[in-house]
């Protein structure tokens, strides 16, 4: 076990004693991730909050549940992850992005000339503006396909490719062989490149 | 294939927006407090049930009193007219 999914445990041990500091610092450790998972599975900003502040209740309330021989991280990701697909087929509001859209480019109020996927992309940080217009745009293009894949394989690209957690990790989150979470992964990314053709 | 997968791993992380955590801990927060309400509530039916015991209880011994005085007041004036019968 690593020493951050180390500090975890020790951390939702105090948490079970009722110790809230201990859950505060899981919160500041996760939130970015769980806020980052939720906003690609969904693509729209408020819906990803909501999520990601759902996902933490979740796990507090449930956190005498949780089998401390497990990394802590698979953990509160399968509840985000899980989280976001009740989301998604309760049929809130579904971003449903095409990639027409992904072409009209509008221009912000700050000036700056944005595609029309409603998400708003995050700020890229690049010395040329061009380059970071190009980043940006391709970003979109690609959160628009994301976000027209099947939930469960929005899971696995997110989970894989942002998080950068590997199939085994991804299938415990999700509660799939690893095998699975593979396959999912490789028949969303030949969607993926079905959808994207000729746009990348 | 490979632009794709390098796209995908090119996305950029979202940060959580400013006043996430402040608006997780509130909500457990305020969780906390219903939980404790139900405890403060649980504790103040058992305070009334007590008052209602020893309220039960003081009617209860105020009653034999009053009975023990009837029969002690009773019995004072049965004896009187006894002892004016026996006189007479």
């Amino acid at each position: 076990m690593s020493k951050g999914a180390r500090e975890d445990t020790r951390l939702v041990r105090s948490c079970r004693q009722g110790d809230i500091e201990a859950f505060s610092q899981l919160v500041s450790k996760y939130q970015d991730s769980l806020y980052g998972i939720a906003y690609r599975m969904v693509g729209d900003r408020e819906e990803a909050r909501d999520i990601a502040q759902e996902t933490l209740i979740k796990a507090y309330k449930a956190i005498d549940t949780f089998d401390l021989k497990r990394p802590f991280r698979s953990w509160l990701y399968g509840i985000g992850t899980n989280t976001a697909i009740d989301h998604l087929r309760r049929g809130a509001k579904v971003n449903d992005i095409s990639i027409d859209a992904a072409f009209s480019p509008t221009v912000r109020e700050d000036g700056a000339v944005a595609t029309g996927v409603g998400a708003e992309p995050p700020d890229l940080r690049a010395d040329n503006p061009e380059d970071v217009t190009v980043a940006r745009e391709i970003q979109e293009i690609v959160q628009g396909a994301i976000c027209r894949l099947p939930e469960n394989y929005r899971a696995v690209i997110v989970l894989h490719h942002l998080e950068g957690m590997t199939f085994g990790e991804v299938g415990k989150a999700m509660g799939v062989p690893r095998n699975t979470a593979k396959t999912w992964a490789h028949r969303a990314r030949g969607m993926l490149c079905e959808t994207l053709e000729g746009v990348m | 294939m490979r632009a794709v997968v390098r796209a995908l791993d090119d996305m950029q992380r979202i940060p959580a927006p400013d006043g996430f955590h402040e608006a997780v801990i509130a909500r457990l927060m305020l969780g906390v407090p219903v939980e404790v309400e139900v405890e403060v509530e649980e504790e103040s039916h058992g305070h009334r049930g007590l008052l209602m015991f020893a309220g039960a209880a003081g009617v209860g011994v105020g009653v034999a009193i009053g009975v023990a005085a009837w029969r002690y007041i009773a019995g004072h004036d049965r004896d009187e007219k006894m002892a004016a019968i026996g006189s007479a």
